[in-house]
Protein backbone atom coordinates (compact mmCIF):
# COMPACT_ATOMS: atom_id res chain seq x y z
CA UNK A 1 0.00 0.00 0.00
CA UNK A 2 1.01 3.34 -0.78
CA UNK A 3 1.43 6.03 1.75
CA UNK A 4 2.72 9.55 1.97
CA UNK A 5 5.64 9.47 3.20
CA UNK A 6 7.91 12.93 3.67
CA UNK A 7 10.61 13.22 1.13
CA UNK A 8 14.22 14.49 2.48
CA UNK A 9 13.31 17.71 1.08
CA UNK A 10 10.02 17.77 3.00
CA UNK A 11 8.07 17.85 0.69
CA UNK A 12 4.69 15.29 1.17
CA UNK A 13 5.39 12.87 -1.59
CA UNK A 14 2.17 10.71 -3.79
CA UNK A 15 2.49 8.07 -5.72
CA UNK A 16 1.02 5.98 -8.60
CA UNK A 17 -1.78 5.61 -9.63
CA UNK A 18 -3.43 8.99 -9.77
CA UNK A 19 -6.11 10.31 -7.25
CA UNK A 20 -8.56 10.69 -10.47
CA UNK A 21 -8.03 7.35 -11.07
CA UNK A 22 -8.26 6.39 -8.31
CA UNK A 23 -11.48 8.70 -7.55
CA UNK A 24 -13.19 6.95 -10.46
CA UNK A 25 -12.59 3.73 -8.79
CA UNK A 26 -14.19 4.68 -6.07
CA UNK A 27 -17.03 5.75 -7.62
CA UNK A 28 -17.90 2.00 -8.98
CA UNK A 29 -17.67 1.42 -4.85
CA UNK A 30 -14.39 -0.07 -5.18
CA UNK A 31 -13.16 -0.38 -1.55
CA UNK A 32 -9.50 -1.30 -2.09
CA UNK A 33 -9.01 1.85 -4.20
CA UNK A 34 -10.86 3.72 -1.48
CA UNK A 35 -8.12 2.20 0.89
CA UNK A 36 -5.66 3.51 -1.22
CA UNK A 37 -6.69 7.26 -1.13
CA UNK A 38 -7.15 6.36 2.60
CA UNK A 39 -3.58 5.90 2.91
CA UNK A 40 -2.63 8.55 0.85
CA UNK A 41 -4.39 10.82 2.35
CA UNK A 42 -4.82 10.34 6.55
CA UNK A 43 -1.41 11.33 7.81
CA UNK A 44 -1.73 14.81 5.53
CA UNK A 45 -4.99 15.51 7.00
CA UNK A 46 -4.50 14.43 9.95
CA UNK A 47 -1.42 16.55 10.54
CA UNK A 48 -4.05 19.50 9.72
CA UNK A 49 -6.89 18.23 11.63
CA UNK A 50 -4.66 17.71 15.10
CA UNK A 51 -3.30 21.34 14.68
CA UNK A 52 -6.75 22.74 14.25
CA UNK A 53 -8.32 21.30 16.84
CA UNK A 54 -5.55 20.47 19.16
CA UNK A 55 -7.42 16.99 20.33
CA UNK A 56 -5.92 13.71 18.95
CA UNK A 57 -8.81 11.98 20.00
CA UNK A 58 -11.45 14.50 17.82
CA UNK A 59 -9.02 14.97 15.42
CA UNK A 60 -9.20 11.18 14.57
CA UNK A 61 -13.26 11.01 14.61
CA UNK A 62 -12.93 14.02 12.14
CA UNK A 63 -10.70 12.39 10.29
CA UNK A 64 -13.09 9.24 10.70
CA UNK A 65 -15.94 11.42 9.09
CA UNK A 66 -13.75 13.19 6.35
CA UNK A 67 -13.34 9.89 4.73
CA UNK A 68 -16.65 8.18 5.38
CA UNK A 69 -18.40 11.61 3.27
CA UNK A 70 -16.02 10.92 0.68
CA UNK A 71 -16.89 7.28 0.64
CA UNK A 72 -20.54 8.44 0.95
CA UNK A 73 -20.43 11.54 -1.57
CA UNK A 74 -17.89 9.81 -4.35
CA UNK A 75 -20.99 10.19 -6.72
CA UNK A 76 -20.47 14.10 -6.24
CA UNK A 77 -16.83 14.39 -6.58
CA UNK A 78 -16.42 16.68 -10.15
CA UNK A 79 -13.33 14.98 -11.88
CA UNK A 80 -12.30 18.40 -13.38
CA UNK A 81 -11.36 19.45 -10.19
CA UNK A 82 -8.30 18.26 -8.24
CA UNK A 83 -9.20 15.26 -6.11
CA UNK A 84 -6.97 17.02 -2.74
CA UNK A 85 -9.09 20.46 -3.64
CA UNK A 86 -11.99 18.33 -2.77
CA UNK A 87 -10.81 16.08 0.06
CA UNK A 88 -9.38 19.02 1.77
CA UNK A 89 -13.11 21.10 1.16
CA UNK A 90 -14.42 18.45 3.17
CA UNK A 91 -11.82 18.10 5.96
CA UNK A 92 -11.89 21.62 6.23
CA UNK A 93 -15.51 22.33 6.61
CA UNK A 94 -15.26 19.63 9.37
CA UNK A 95 -12.91 20.92 11.16
CA UNK A 96 -14.60 24.63 11.06
CA UNK A 97 -17.81 23.38 12.29
CA UNK A 98 -16.55 21.13 14.84
CA UNK A 99 -14.17 24.34 15.91
CA UNK A 100 -17.58 26.13 16.34
CA UNK A 101 -19.37 23.62 17.97
CA UNK A 102 -16.25 24.05 20.82
CA UNK A 103 -16.86 27.44 20.91
CA UNK A 104 -20.87 27.69 21.46
CA UNK A 105 -20.02 24.76 24.71
CA UNK A 106 -17.47 27.23 25.89
CA UNK A 107 -20.11 30.45 25.41
CA UNK A 108 -22.86 28.21 27.76
CA UNK A 109 -19.77 27.57 30.26
CA UNK A 110 -19.37 24.05 29.45
CA UNK A 111 -15.74 23.47 28.85
CA UNK A 112 -15.67 20.39 27.18
CA UNK A 113 -12.23 21.31 25.16
CA UNK A 114 -10.22 18.68 26.07
CA UNK A 115 -6.66 20.26 25.01
CA UNK A 116 -4.01 17.65 24.54
CA UNK A 117 -1.44 20.27 23.11
CA UNK A 118 1.24 18.42 24.70
CA UNK A 119 0.47 15.26 22.86
CA UNK A 120 2.50 16.55 19.79
CA UNK A 121 5.13 17.25 22.35
CA UNK A 122 5.57 14.66 24.12
CA UNK A 123 4.65 12.03 21.73
CA UNK A 124 8.32 13.52 19.53
CA UNK A 125 11.63 12.11 19.42
CA UNK A 126 12.49 15.38 18.47
CA UNK A 127 13.67 17.35 21.41
CA UNK A 128 16.26 19.45 19.04
CA UNK A 129 15.55 22.82 17.83
CA UNK A 130 12.54 24.49 18.52
CA UNK A 131 9.37 22.03 17.80
CA UNK A 132 7.65 22.50 21.23
CA UNK A 133 7.76 26.36 21.00
CA UNK A 134 7.15 26.19 17.47
CA UNK A 135 3.72 23.94 17.93
CA UNK A 136 3.12 26.71 20.84
CA UNK A 137 3.10 29.11 18.68
CA UNK A 138 1.17 27.45 15.85
CA UNK A 139 -1.96 26.54 17.98
CA UNK A 140 -1.38 30.15 19.37
CA UNK A 141 -2.44 31.58 15.26
CA UNK A 142 -6.18 32.68 15.29
CA UNK A 143 -7.98 29.79 13.34
CA UNK A 144 -8.03 31.37 9.54
CA UNK A 145 -4.49 31.98 10.02
CA UNK A 146 -3.62 28.85 11.25
CA UNK A 147 -5.52 27.06 8.32
CA UNK A 148 -3.91 28.67 5.86
CA UNK A 149 -0.30 28.35 7.47
CA UNK A 150 -1.12 24.61 7.73
CA UNK A 151 -2.04 23.86 4.12
CA UNK A 152 1.17 26.07 2.62
CA UNK A 153 3.68 25.24 5.02
CA UNK A 154 3.15 21.90 6.19
CA UNK A 155 0.94 20.27 3.51
CA UNK A 156 2.40 21.95 0.79
CA UNK A 157 -0.61 22.93 -1.10
CA UNK A 158 -0.80 25.42 -3.84
CA UNK A 159 -1.90 29.09 -3.43
CA UNK A 160 -4.74 27.42 -6.39
CA UNK A 161 -5.24 24.87 -4.76
CA UNK A 162 -5.99 26.80 -1.35
CA UNK A 163 -8.52 29.27 -2.58
CA UNK A 164 -10.63 26.36 -4.38
CA UNK A 165 -10.61 24.45 -0.77
CA UNK A 166 -11.20 27.43 0.94
CA UNK A 167 -13.71 29.08 -1.36
CA UNK A 168 -11.14 32.34 -0.46
CA UNK A 169 -9.88 34.69 -3.43
CA UNK A 170 -6.49 33.68 -4.46
CA UNK A 171 -5.18 37.45 -3.42
CA UNK A 172 -6.80 36.88 0.39
CA UNK A 173 -5.14 33.52 0.75
CA UNK A 174 -1.79 34.76 -0.58
CA UNK A 175 -2.20 37.84 1.91
CA UNK A 176 -3.11 35.55 5.16
CA UNK A 177 -0.33 33.00 4.23
CA UNK A 178 1.97 35.85 4.43
CA UNK A 179 0.25 37.12 7.47
CA UNK A 180 0.38 34.13 9.37
CA UNK A 181 3.81 33.69 8.44
CA UNK A 182 4.51 37.35 9.91
CA UNK A 183 2.71 36.60 12.78
CA UNK A 184 4.36 33.39 13.46
CA UNK A 185 7.97 34.86 13.07
CA UNK A 186 7.05 37.38 15.54
CA UNK A 187 5.70 34.92 18.43
CA UNK A 188 8.95 33.12 17.14
CA UNK A 189 11.29 35.56 17.70
CA UNK A 190 12.56 35.92 20.88
CA UNK A 191 12.75 32.13 21.09
CA UNK A 192 15.13 31.96 18.07
CA UNK A 193 17.05 34.91 19.43
CA UNK A 194 17.59 32.81 22.59
CA UNK A 195 19.15 29.82 20.83
CA UNK A 196 21.08 32.35 18.53
CA UNK A 197 22.39 34.01 21.84
CA UNK A 198 23.15 30.66 23.79
CA UNK A 199 25.36 29.74 21.02
CA UNK A 200 26.99 32.68 20.53
CA UNK A 201 27.82 32.88 24.37
CA UNK A 202 28.67 29.23 24.63
CA UNK A 203 32.32 29.06 24.53
CA UNK A 204 31.88 25.27 22.80
CA UNK A 205 29.79 24.81 19.89
CA UNK A 206 26.21 24.46 20.74
CA UNK A 207 26.10 20.54 19.04
CA UNK A 208 28.57 19.93 21.77
CA UNK A 209 26.44 20.99 24.98
CA UNK B 1 12.54 48.58 -1.72
CA UNK B 2 12.81 49.92 1.54
CA UNK B 3 13.62 47.56 4.80
CA UNK B 4 9.79 47.85 5.75
CA UNK B 5 9.08 46.52 2.59
CA UNK B 6 11.71 44.18 2.17
CA UNK B 7 10.76 41.96 5.23
CA UNK B 8 7.42 42.13 4.57
CA UNK B 9 8.66 39.97 1.32
CA UNK B 10 11.16 37.95 3.05
CA UNK B 11 9.17 34.89 3.41
CA UNK B 12 8.05 35.15 -0.08
CA UNK B 13 11.65 35.03 -1.01
CA UNK B 14 12.92 32.41 0.53
CA UNK B 15 9.95 30.70 -0.93
CA UNK B 16 10.35 32.10 -4.58
CA UNK B 17 6.90 33.13 -4.83
CA UNK B 18 7.77 36.32 -5.95
CA UNK B 19 7.74 38.08 -9.64
CA UNK B 20 11.45 37.69 -11.03
CA UNK B 21 11.13 41.72 -10.84
CA UNK B 22 10.97 41.19 -6.76
CA UNK B 23 13.57 38.51 -6.35
CA UNK B 24 15.99 40.57 -7.73
CA UNK B 25 15.20 43.86 -5.62
CA UNK B 26 14.74 41.66 -2.44
CA UNK B 27 18.46 40.29 -3.71
CA UNK B 28 20.07 43.67 -3.88
CA UNK B 29 18.85 44.91 -0.64
CA UNK B 30 19.92 41.80 0.83
CA UNK B 31 23.46 42.01 0.41
CA UNK B 32 23.83 45.84 0.57
CA UNK B 33 21.56 45.57 4.52
CA UNK B 34 23.30 43.97 7.42
CA UNK B 35 20.22 43.98 9.09
CA UNK B 36 17.67 42.47 6.39
CA UNK B 37 20.30 39.77 5.95
CA UNK B 38 19.98 38.90 9.65
CA UNK B 39 16.09 38.75 9.57
CA UNK B 40 16.52 36.42 6.76
CA UNK B 41 18.73 33.97 7.82
CA UNK B 42 16.16 33.75 11.02
CA UNK B 43 13.62 33.27 8.63
CA UNK B 44 15.45 30.81 7.07
CA UNK B 45 16.49 29.00 9.94
CA UNK B 46 12.37 29.18 10.98
CA UNK B 47 11.42 27.11 7.77
CA UNK B 48 13.88 24.64 8.41
CA UNK B 49 12.60 23.92 11.73
CA UNK B 50 9.17 24.12 9.83
CA UNK B 51 10.25 21.50 7.40
CA UNK B 52 12.58 19.47 9.56
CA UNK B 53 11.55 19.60 12.85
CA UNK B 54 7.35 19.73 12.97
CA UNK B 55 6.32 16.70 13.73
CA UNK B 56 4.72 14.43 11.78
CA UNK B 57 1.83 12.96 13.97
CA UNK B 58 -0.13 9.64 12.81
CA UNK B 59 -3.33 8.31 13.84
CA UNK B 60 -3.98 5.29 15.68
CA UNK B 61 -2.73 2.29 13.91
CA UNK B 62 -6.44 0.68 13.78
CA UNK B 63 -7.56 3.74 12.23
CA UNK B 64 -8.20 1.84 9.04
CA UNK B 65 -9.82 -1.25 10.38
CA UNK B 66 -12.34 0.98 12.30
CA UNK B 67 -12.94 3.12 9.25
CA UNK B 68 -13.05 0.02 6.74
CA UNK B 69 -15.44 -1.30 8.85
CA UNK B 70 -17.87 1.03 8.84
CA UNK B 71 -17.58 1.91 5.33
CA UNK B 72 -18.27 -1.91 4.90
CA UNK B 73 -21.21 -0.88 6.88
CA UNK B 74 -22.27 1.73 4.17
CA UNK B 75 -21.44 0.16 1.10
CA UNK B 76 -24.23 -2.72 0.62
CA UNK B 77 -27.48 -0.77 1.71
CA UNK B 78 -26.25 2.09 -0.88
CA UNK B 79 -25.92 -0.44 -3.95
CA UNK B 80 -28.99 -1.88 -3.15
CA UNK B 81 -30.98 1.10 -3.00
CA UNK B 82 -29.30 2.97 -5.79
CA UNK B 83 -29.46 0.02 -8.19
CA UNK B 84 -33.56 -0.30 -7.26
CA UNK B 85 -33.81 3.14 -8.26
CA UNK B 86 -32.27 3.29 -11.12
CA UNK B 87 -33.93 0.62 -12.95
CA UNK B 88 -36.93 1.23 -11.21
CA UNK B 89 -36.72 4.82 -13.19
CA UNK B 90 -35.53 3.84 -16.32
CA UNK B 91 -38.23 1.15 -16.72
CA UNK B 92 -41.05 3.40 -15.41
CA UNK B 93 -40.06 6.08 -17.38
CA UNK B 94 -39.85 3.88 -21.04
CA UNK B 95 -42.87 1.93 -20.47
CA UNK B 96 -45.14 3.90 -18.21
CA UNK B 97 -47.95 1.17 -18.24
CA UNK B 98 -48.25 -2.47 -16.93
CA UNK B 99 -49.69 -3.76 -20.31
CA UNK B 100 -46.63 -2.26 -22.69
CA UNK B 101 -44.32 -3.74 -20.42
CA UNK B 102 -45.52 -6.95 -20.59
CA UNK B 103 -45.49 -6.36 -24.32
CA UNK B 104 -41.63 -5.00 -24.16
CA UNK B 105 -40.93 -8.74 -22.13
CA UNK B 106 -42.71 -10.56 -24.98
CA UNK B 107 -40.43 -8.97 -27.36
CA UNK B 108 -37.09 -9.15 -25.47
CA UNK B 109 -38.00 -13.32 -25.30
CA UNK B 110 -38.91 -13.59 -28.70
CA UNK B 111 -35.78 -11.89 -29.41
CA UNK B 112 -33.45 -13.87 -27.42
CA UNK B 113 -35.00 -16.90 -28.45
CA UNK B 114 -34.17 -16.14 -31.81
CA UNK B 115 -30.69 -15.74 -30.88
CA UNK B 116 -30.67 -18.55 -29.08
CA UNK B 117 -32.09 -21.33 -31.32
CA UNK B 118 -29.85 -19.30 -34.54
CA UNK B 119 -26.43 -19.53 -32.04
CA UNK B 120 -27.34 -23.36 -30.88
CA UNK B 121 -27.48 -24.10 -34.96
CA UNK B 122 -24.92 -25.95 -36.05
CA UNK B 123 -22.91 -23.35 -38.56
CA UNK B 124 -21.56 -24.34 -41.73
CA UNK B 125 -18.67 -26.52 -41.90
CA UNK B 126 -16.07 -24.66 -44.41
CA UNK B 127 -14.78 -28.00 -47.05
CA UNK B 128 -11.76 -27.81 -47.99
CA UNK B 129 -11.00 -27.50 -51.29
CA UNK B 130 -9.78 -30.16 -53.61
CA UNK B 131 -8.40 -29.43 -56.80
CA UNK B 132 -7.38 -31.55 -59.77
CA UNK B 133 -4.44 -31.28 -61.58
CA UNK B 134 -6.38 -29.27 -64.09
CA UNK B 135 -7.98 -27.03 -61.55
CA UNK B 136 -11.43 -28.75 -61.42
CA UNK B 137 -12.99 -29.28 -58.42
CA UNK B 138 -14.50 -32.20 -57.01
CA UNK B 139 -15.56 -33.64 -53.67
CA UNK B 140 -15.72 -37.56 -54.23
CA UNK B 141 -13.52 -38.13 -51.41
CA UNK B 142 -13.69 -35.08 -48.71
CA UNK B 143 -10.57 -35.71 -46.15
CA UNK B 144 -11.58 -32.57 -43.49
CA UNK B 145 -8.78 -30.57 -42.09
CA UNK B 146 -6.53 -27.63 -41.32
CA UNK B 147 -3.05 -27.43 -40.87
CA UNK B 148 -3.28 -28.73 -37.52
CA UNK B 149 -4.72 -32.18 -38.89
CA UNK B 150 -2.57 -32.40 -42.17
CA UNK B 151 -0.58 -35.12 -40.75
CA UNK B 152 -3.75 -37.28 -38.96
CA UNK B 153 -5.62 -36.75 -42.66
CA UNK B 154 -2.57 -37.97 -44.12
CA UNK B 155 -2.08 -41.17 -42.21
CA UNK B 156 -5.81 -41.63 -42.13
CA UNK B 157 -5.62 -41.56 -46.20
CA UNK B 158 -2.24 -43.73 -45.88
CA UNK B 159 -4.51 -46.59 -44.13
CA UNK B 160 -7.50 -46.50 -46.24
CA UNK B 161 -4.91 -46.65 -49.53
CA UNK B 162 -3.69 -49.86 -47.66
CA UNK B 163 -7.22 -51.06 -46.71
CA UNK B 164 -8.48 -50.57 -50.18
CA UNK B 165 -11.30 -48.07 -49.48
CA UNK B 166 -10.48 -46.05 -51.29
CA UNK B 167 -12.12 -45.59 -54.77
CA UNK B 168 -9.63 -47.18 -57.18
CA UNK B 169 -11.35 -44.80 -59.84
CA UNK B 170 -11.17 -41.26 -60.10
CA UNK B 171 -8.89 -38.27 -60.62
CA UNK B 172 -6.08 -37.27 -58.21
CA UNK B 173 -7.07 -34.43 -56.03
CA UNK B 174 -4.98 -32.14 -54.24
CA UNK B 175 -6.06 -30.95 -50.93
CA UNK B 176 -5.08 -27.43 -51.03
CA UNK B 177 -5.27 -25.82 -47.58
CA UNK B 178 -3.45 -28.93 -46.04
CA UNK B 179 -0.05 -27.91 -45.64
CA UNK B 180 2.76 -31.05 -44.74
CA UNK B 181 5.71 -29.57 -43.20
CA UNK B 182 8.45 -32.50 -42.34
CA UNK B 183 9.33 -31.77 -38.87
CA UNK B 184 13.73 -31.52 -38.39
CA UNK B 185 16.02 -32.15 -36.29
CA UNK B 186 18.54 -30.17 -34.31
CA UNK B 187 20.93 -30.91 -37.49
CA UNK B 188 18.42 -29.33 -39.59
CA UNK B 189 17.74 -33.53 -41.44
CA UNK B 190 13.87 -34.80 -41.87
CA UNK B 191 13.09 -37.15 -39.53
CA UNK B 192 13.25 -40.83 -41.60
CA UNK B 193 8.93 -40.88 -41.20
CA UNK B 194 8.29 -37.49 -42.89
CA UNK B 195 11.08 -38.44 -45.09
CA UNK B 196 8.86 -41.77 -46.10
CA UNK B 197 5.70 -39.46 -46.66
CA UNK B 198 7.12 -37.08 -48.35
CA UNK B 199 8.36 -39.96 -51.12
CA UNK B 200 4.68 -41.12 -51.01
CA UNK B 201 3.38 -38.37 -51.40
CA UNK B 202 5.92 -37.83 -54.48
CA UNK B 203 5.40 -41.23 -55.63
CA UNK B 204 1.66 -41.12 -56.39
CA UNK B 205 2.07 -37.33 -57.39
CA UNK B 206 4.20 -38.47 -60.34
CA UNK B 207 2.10 -42.05 -61.26
CA UNK B 208 -0.69 -40.23 -61.20
CA UNK B 209 1.14 -37.08 -63.72
CA UNK B 210 2.19 -40.21 -66.05
CA UNK B 211 0.05 -39.54 -69.64
CA UNK B 212 -2.48 -42.44 -69.77
CA UNK B 213 -2.08 -43.55 -66.15
CA UNK B 214 -4.67 -44.76 -63.96
CA UNK B 215 -5.71 -41.80 -61.61
CA UNK B 216 -6.94 -44.09 -58.90
CA UNK B 217 -5.94 -42.28 -55.78
CA UNK B 218 -6.65 -39.26 -53.55
CA UNK B 219 -3.79 -37.37 -52.79
CA UNK B 220 -3.99 -35.87 -49.11
CA UNK B 221 -1.34 -33.35 -49.36
CA UNK B 222 0.20 -30.95 -48.72
CA UNK B 223 0.12 -27.38 -50.55
CA UNK B 224 0.74 -26.53 -53.79
CA UNK B 225 3.80 -25.13 -53.48
CA UNK B 226 4.80 -28.33 -51.50
CA UNK B 227 3.41 -30.83 -53.81
CA UNK B 228 5.32 -28.68 -56.83
CA UNK B 229 9.06 -28.81 -55.14
CA UNK B 230 11.43 -31.42 -55.94
CA UNK B 231 12.50 -33.24 -53.02
CA UNK B 232 15.91 -35.01 -52.43
CA UNK B 233 16.09 -37.88 -50.49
Amino acid sequence: MPTPERAPNGNWQVSDPADKELAARVKEGDTAAFSMIVDRYKIRLFNVIYRMLQNKDEAEDILQETFLRVFRERERYDPTYAFSTWIYTIALNLCRNELKRKKKFRFFGLDLIKDDRKYAVEGGANKNCLSSSLEKAISSLPVKYRTVFLLREVNQLSYEEMSESLAIPLGTVKSRVNRARLMLRKKLKPKFEEQYELSKSSPMPIWLL
Amino acid sequence: MNCRKVRRCLFGYFKQELTTDEMEEVKAHLASCAGCAGEGEEILQMNLCIERDLEILTPSPDFNEKLMARVRDLAPEREVREERSWWHKLLHEVFPSVKLRWAAAGAVSVVVLTFAVMLTQKRPEVTPQFLSENGEEHAEEVVLGSPDHADSAYQDVLRRLAQGTIPREGKTFVMDNLKFSPSRGEDGAISPEDLYKRFVIDRRLEEARQPGAQKSYVMPVVSKQAVSEKTDY
